[in-house]
């Protein structure tokens, strides 16, 4: 059984209830392939064997007046296949007080179970007054936070606020917030690795294929750049699976992860109960 | 002469999968109201394939089988980068290559009303890089 962390719902469903969300998936998100029928991520989590995807909701709108997408669609799609599906709310540190507000209404009301974060598509600084607010709610109800890390291909966003080290503050002063660095801050991996592993609560997802094909990327990250001797035993109960689909296929990322040449037990972690303990525990 | 166009659209299920679309083609030939000419059934995707062949359980799976032995996805392939176009990675080399070696189109004779298929021919759509949303256009110019 797979866990897939990392989803964003993209899709043709969520297009039909904003019409302007492909809109916006093309010119801020940065993707421009057309959306897929929800049936077709469903087939791709089918063949995968994923029993879970979390879907992630991103609120751009101080910064872009959108949201890719928003709160009330994740948690439309979600109820759509409730056995299947996990939300995400996004909530936008620029927006301030509304924002805890609308945090605790996605959590509380929507059920959401978790929070994502982008500081380069939402444009703000993570160690700022107004993100630190939201780090205390978050802590408050007890949800992880997934916050991207790492490069963006994007040239309408900085990459400034995406380097991971930024979070070893922030994990310090919240030592409770479960906080997952998506894409184990690719190229800044070390730095990712270094916060994981001082931190009993940051983990890191290895979502998205940088370097080339998921085979290629995940050898790459999980055997060469980290030695496979570090993964298994410094990273095996750090590390979760993450697609990032629709930039990647889904069966493509879990054949990739199960492909690897590290431990059969650590692998297991990696797809499955790192996690359970993340969102369950 | 007369042109019909229909665009029919097929879900996919599996990563590589082959559907068989031949009672798709021949209701758009019903519906043309064309009797004699010729029937284009042609993919918009190149990472699919059209082609015409025996319906037969094994066959559908030899036919993927050997394609998958012919063009193996662990290579060092040029596509594999990320685009800018798209905004995402291209990972799929092997699936074009696939798509190349079947051709994305098939053309079939119209007699009387009648597909001219041979008795074992069957028109399939292969999905080399699925699951995904596909249109396949069916195109019947004649009187």
């Amino acid at each position: 059984m797979t866990i897939d962390i990392h989803i964003h719902p993209l899709v043709k469903e969520a297009c039909e209830m904003e019409p302007r969300l492909f809109e916006w998936q093309r010119e801020i998100y940065g993707l421009t392939t057309s959306p897929q029928p929800l049936d077709t991520l469903v087939s791709q989590l089918e063949e995968a064997e994923v029993k879970k995807a979390i879907l992630l909701a991103l609120d751009c709108r101080s910064r872009w007046g959108c949201c890719i997408p928003s709160n009330n669609i994740v948690a439309k799609i979600v109820a759509k296949e409730p056995d299947l599906f996990i939300g995400f709310a996004s909530v936008d540190p620029g927006l301030g007080e509304k924002a805890i507000d609308e945090l605790k209404y996605a959590i509380k009301n929507l059920g959401l179970q978790g929070v994502k974060l982008n500081p380069a598509l939402q444009d703000f600084d993570p160690l700022s007054p107004s993100a630190e607010r939201l780090y205390a709610e978050i802590e408050r109800l007890e949800v992880p936070l997934l916050v991207h890390t790492g490069l963006v291909w994007s040239r309408k966003h900085r990459i400034k606020y995406c380097n991971p080290l930024v979070w070893d503050e922030i994990a310090y002063n919240h030592p409770t917030m479960k906080i997952i660095l998506a894409h184990c801050g690719w190229p800044w991996v070390w730095d990712a690795v270094a916060v994981a592993l001082r931190h009993e609560n940051v983990y890191l997802d290895i979502s998205n294929t940088f370097t080339g094909t998921p085979r290629e990327h995940l050898r790459h990250l999980l055997t060469e750049l980290i030695p496979s001797r570090v993964t298994e035993r410094f990273l095996g109960e750090k590390i979760l699976f993450g697609s990032d689909y629709p930039r990647i296929e889904v069966p493509k990322m879990v054949d990739a992860a199960k492909s690897l040449s590290i431990d059969a037990d650590v692998i297991r972690r990696i797809l499955h109960f790192n996690a359970l303990e993340v969102l369950f525990k | 002469m007369k042109v019909y166009f229909k665009e029919l659209t097929i879900v996919t299920r599996r990563s590589c999968e082959l559907i068989n679309i031949t009672d798709e083609v021949k209701k758009a030939v019903s519906e043309s109201g064309i009797k004699n000419g010729i029937v284009l059934v042609f993919s918009k995707h190149t990472t699919t394939g059209v082609f015409i062949n025996e319906a037969e359980k094994g066959l559908e799976r030899d036919i993927p089988f050997y394609l998958k032995k012919l063009v193996v996805e662990e290579d060092n392939f040029f596509h594999h980068h990320f685009f800018y176009k798209d905004g995402r990675m291209a990972v799929n080399a092997w699936a074009h290559i696939r798509s190349v070696l079947v051709g994305l189109h098939a053309i079939v004779p119209l007699k009387d009303g009648n597909v001219l298929l041979g008795g074992r021919e069957n028109i399939y759509l292969a999905e080399f890089d699925g699951p995904k949303e596909r249109h396949v256009v069916v195109q019947i110019m004649g009187e």
